[in-house]
């Protein structure tokens, strides 16, 4: 059996709509990111490969089980939903306990395994805890835990740290790290700062279009020499913000250090280290996308 | 892991969403059927004045019991959840209409054995015959619910059925649900069919719903 | 605007458009369409006796035999029938009520009550297939003199008796009445002895003069389309529009959890009064659009049959905004503050039950029924009896207090969903807590304004 995940030419539609175009990934053990705007196609991928949606055409193997056979494939696959929510009555013990159930679990392996999970997550003194009364970081960490009852080859998460405050991003971050070491763990966002502490491998996804596939590194060398810094008055702003693509601003004073992507160095300019921002960046902005900037700004 | 073993534990599955996704309306249902007595007279009646309080006003525990029976997954959040499992949803979908209609089926026996404590002249027909009924108008809520994907829209055409029956009577022919108040019992297979094809349909909308997505 | 962008929500929905086929098919099955066939005729003179239609009058020689009849039947199976509370309900009374029943028939008939009692019992304890002791049935005789001979069963005894069953000739009709009473309250209440029931022993035929009053009537204060048009609120009334609204109510106000868009209104700037108000009346709005329609449609199919006579065409949107709106206003009303306090549809179980309460008190109720407290109300029996005009108009003074009730309560319940919308929205509750944290926020909410 082998531990990848192949897809090839996938077509997915919602009535009309196209969602993704033709979508040809190949993913191995380890962390692997998906990375894109919101309503590129992420989350349409990812409920594909947990057959919560069907597809138009193209094939998909997980582990060399063709996704056609759904019960197969739940077999092998942890999901967390990006919004993860519980039926309102119960409490963690309880939802761990039926997800267990649902995912073919017998008696003693059960308590076993939920005991060891929510242990995992950090959870085992909220046991009794009603599921909506949870933060959003134990709401998090429980869903990691359920995603995980039936020990899976591959986990699908998404989006997982949206909402998160910093501190229990990077816990999550560090718990999802720890869980990759020898499953498939795909993990979808729009914030780049979690590709670049996790994965090794990503893609990024920019209108149901795989824009770029391949490891960090190379995305990191592809953009090198196109990335600049510079420092300008407030005054220049505006209108520096209209004419570069600007990735990120640090303001001191009455000056502002700006990064921008650039096809050649402009006066007053240095050629800076690009990092995983400025390259999603000029990625997405030679797709042939101009108006990302605005969107993205506030989030980095 | 002993993954490789099929399973599919019907009773703790019944057991939990019993407890956890059916329990306000089963208790709703069964309040429901505590009223009647205080609403109309159940002791000492002959065999057409006993199927008023069963037809009209405990069949009602059919649209309390079934038409929710799709309501817990009907949050997308949860549906995404349970719907990766290994156990398929349509599984519990069904899991849950089983026990709905034996709760009601229960309940209407408890009534009717009741009505006959209380000297009114009941048979075990009459107490199918409301099954068939309650069965009839819980389907009409759960295919609605289906269809729509909302519960609430789900309880409309039940309700408006039933004041159809109180509005038109016995023009309804073999879909007239107080027919045994005027001792015609055939309707009540019509009823009970009919009821059991929209909740089939249901169910199997469900199932190809999830497939074409 | 922010009325038509709710209008739209409401109307552009499968819920609406349920709502609309339920309002058509439930009309359109009590005939509201077919006034044709009940119209209005002048009485002309010299029908004979009953050819006008009848009424109720309380004429002691007739209410008294009828009612002990009536009681006696009732007496001899132990099964009363009686609507405490408007659904009917079968009365079996105990040995000892019993007595106390054959002590009133004793009083009026003359007969002591042991040989009252001894016939019931001989029912019991004679073989049930020879001997049937039957009052009211074919052995059953009424005499000249409005009394009861009974035969018995000459098989259990051995010399046929004649017993007769007749109202006193020395019995007042006040200590009748008082009788009666007490044979009501021996039974609960609600039986067909009460006070007010009396009078149903009492049927008259209308004279020519009497029928042709109610006509004129009906022309002076109906000016016919008014007729029509209470017929058409009265079945509007109990079909659908005391229940549906709130389904409309119900998911509007769902659709907000369902899309997660609470989050988002809640910081909007439009005002809690604003929204609730704008949305109400949309709401209201919607549900009597097609109300408004159907009742011109209805009314109007009769209009030419009446031509050259003076007819009030705007009396449907007088019934309709009068009787129809308090009606759709309460129950959208009850939808949109339970919706808002609990964030369940529990709102359509309160009002269903109320309207399965109001549907079924109405089988009583149907001919007229304006109680305080009623959600439907009812003035049925058409045109055939001059649509009742009198009866109305004597009823007038409490369908209108009910009414205003129900719009003022309805009112009343926009305020409190105001005030609720306003605590969420400064998160004083959030929308999946509990009640009980949410009546706490209430008390927080009070005792702040009292600091």
């Amino acid at each position: 059996m082998n531990n990848s995940i192949e897809i090839k030419n996938l077509n997915k539609f919602y009535g009309k709509k196209q969602a993704l175009y033709d979508v040809s990934l190949s993913i191995h053990q380890g962390m692997f990111g998906l990375l894109g705007r919101n309503g590129a196609g992420k989350t349409t991928l990812m409920k594909t490969l947990a057959t919560l949606l069907q597809k138009k055409d193209g094939e998909i193997t997980v582990c060399g089980v063709p996704i056609e056979n759904a019960g197969e494939i739940r077999k092998i696959i942890g999901y967390l939903p990006q919004e993860f929510s519980m039926y309102p009555s119960m409490n963690v013990g309880e939802a761990m306990e039926y997800l267990a159930i649902l995912s073919g679990l017998n008696g003693d392996e059960r308590k076993k395994r939920i005991d060891a999970l929510l242990k995992k997550v950090n959870l085992s003194e909220h046991r009794n805890k009603k599921v909506k009364a949870l933060s959003g970081g134990m709401k998090r960490r429980l869903g990691i835990a359920q995603a995980l009852l039936n020990d899976p080859k591959v986990l699908i998460v998404d989006e997982p740290t949206a909402g998160l405050d910093p501190e229990e991003r990077v816990r999550f971050r560090n718990l999802l790290s720890e869980i990759a070491e020898d499953k498939i763990v795909i993990l979808s966002t729009h914030i780049v700062g979690d590709i670049e502490a996790t994965c090794e491998d990503i893609a990024i996804i920019n209108e149901g279009r795989v824009i770029y596939n391949g490891t960090v590194d190379e995305l990191l060398q592809a953009s090198e020499g196109r990335v600049f810094t510079m420092t300008v008055s407030k005054r220049e702003l505006p209108q520096l913000k209209r004419q570069l693509s600007i990735t990120s601003m640090h303001t001191q004073g009455n000056k502002v250090h700006i990064r921008f992507i650039a096809d050649t160095l402009m006066q007053g300019a240095k050629a800076c280290e690009p990092n995983i921002e400025d390259a999603y960046m000029l990625y997405l902005h030679t797709s042939g996308v101009r108006d990302i900037l605005g969107e993205i700004g506030g989030e980095w | 892991m002993n993954q490789s073993k099929e399973r599919f534990p019907v009773l703790e599955i019944a057991k939990i969403n019993l407890r956890h996704n059916s329990l306000l309306s089963i208790a709703v249902a069964a309040v429901l059927c505590l009223l009647v007595p205080l609403l109309i007279g159940t002791s000492n009646l002959d065999q057409k004045s006993a199927a008023m309080p069963l037809e009209m006003f405990v069949s009602l525990i059919g649209i309390v019991l079934l038409t929710p029976v799709f309501q817990p997954e009907q949050n997308e959040e949860i549906n995404d959840l349970v719907s990766s499992k290994y156990c398929s949803t349509e599984r519990v979908y069904l899991i849950r209409t089983v026990y709905s209609v034996t709760a009601a089926v229960l309940l209407i026996a408890i009534f009717t054995v009741y009505m006959k404590m209380c000297s009114c002249d009941v048979t075990p027909v009459m107490a199918l015959g409301t099954a068939a009924d309650a069965v009839f108008l819980g389907s009409i809520g759960m295919l609605t619910s289906a269809l729509t994907g909302n519960t609430v829209i789900g309880y409309m055409p039940p309700l408006l059925y039933y004041a159809l029956n109180i509005g038109m009577g016995p023009k309804l022919g073999s879909f007239y649900l107080f027919s045994m108040a005027i001792g015609d019992y055939k309707a009540k297979i019509w009823l009970f069919a009919a009821g059991v094809v929209m909740t089939a349909a249901s169910l199997l909308y469900q199932k190809i719903r999830r497939r074409t997505i | 605007m922010l009325f038509v962008r709710e209008m739209k929500k409401i109307v552009v929905s499968i819920p609406y458009l349920i709502f609309v086929a339920a309002i058509v098919i439930g009309l359109f099955s009590q005939g509201v369409f077919q006034f044709k066939d009940d119209l209005l005729q002048e009485p002309q003179p010299g029908g004979v006796s009953g050819s006008y239609g009848y009424k109720y009058e309380e004429i002691p020689e007739m209410v008294m035999p009828s009612a002990l009849r009536n009681l006696l039947s009732e007496f001899s199976d132990n099964n009363y029938t009686t609507y405490p509370i408007g659904f009917i309900k079968h009365v079996k009374l105990s040995e000892g009520e019993q007595t106390g029943m054959a002590e009133i028939l004793s009083e009026i008939t003359g007969i002591n009550k042991e040989t009252l009692l001894q016939e019931v019992a001989g029912i019991d304890s004679g073989s049930p297939d020879n001997y049937t002791f039957q009052i009211g049935g074919d052995n059953m005789r009424q005499g000249e003199d409005g009394g009861f001979t009974i035969d018995s069963d000459a098989k259990q005894q051995s010399e046929p008796e004649k017993l007769v069953f007749a109202v006193r000739d020395d019995l007042e009709y006040s200590r009748f009445q008082e009788l009666m009473k007490q044979a009501d309250d021996l039974l609960g209440g609600g039986s067909k002895y009460a006070s007010d029931s009396l009078s149903q022993y009492g049927t008259v035929p209308l004279t020519y003069e009497e029928a042709k009053e109610r006509y004129e009537l009906a022309l002076s204060s109906d000016q016919i389309t008014g007729g029509y048009a209470r017929l058409f609120s009265d079945y509007a009334g109990v079909m659908v529009l005391s229940i549906l609204p709130v389904f409309l109510a119900v998911i509007l106000c769902m659709k907000d959890q369902r899309a997660k868009m609470e989050a988002l209104i809640y910081t909007k700037k439009t005002s809690a009064v604003k929204l609730t108000l704008v949305r109400y009346l949309a709401l209201v709005t919607a549900a009597m659009l097609p109300v408004i329609i159907l009742s011109y449609l209805s009314n109007m199919l009769v209009w030419s049959t009446y031509s050259g006579m003076d007819l009030d065409y705007l009396a449907p949107l007088k019934y309709d905004l009068g009787w129809l709106m308090p009606s759709v206003m309460i129950s959208t009303a009850i939808g949109m503050f339970l919706t808002e306090l609990t964030g369940t549809p529990i709102a359509v179980a309160v009002q269903g039950l109320w309207w399965m309460f109001d549907v079924n008190l109405g089988i009583k109720t149907v001919r007229s029924g304006y109680s305080l407290f009623r959600l439907a109300p009812r003035h049925n029996v058409g045109a055939d009896s001059w649509f009742r005009t009198q009866d109305y108009l004597d009823h007038f003074q409490n369908l209108m207090q009910n009414r205003l009730l129900m719009a003022g309560l309805s009112l009343l319940l926009v305020i409190f969903t105001i005030l609720i919308y306003e605590a969420k929205r400064k998160g004083k509750f959030g929308g999946n807590e509990s009640i009980k944290r949410a009546f706490s926020g209430f008390r927080n909410r009070k005792n702040q304004s009292q600091a």
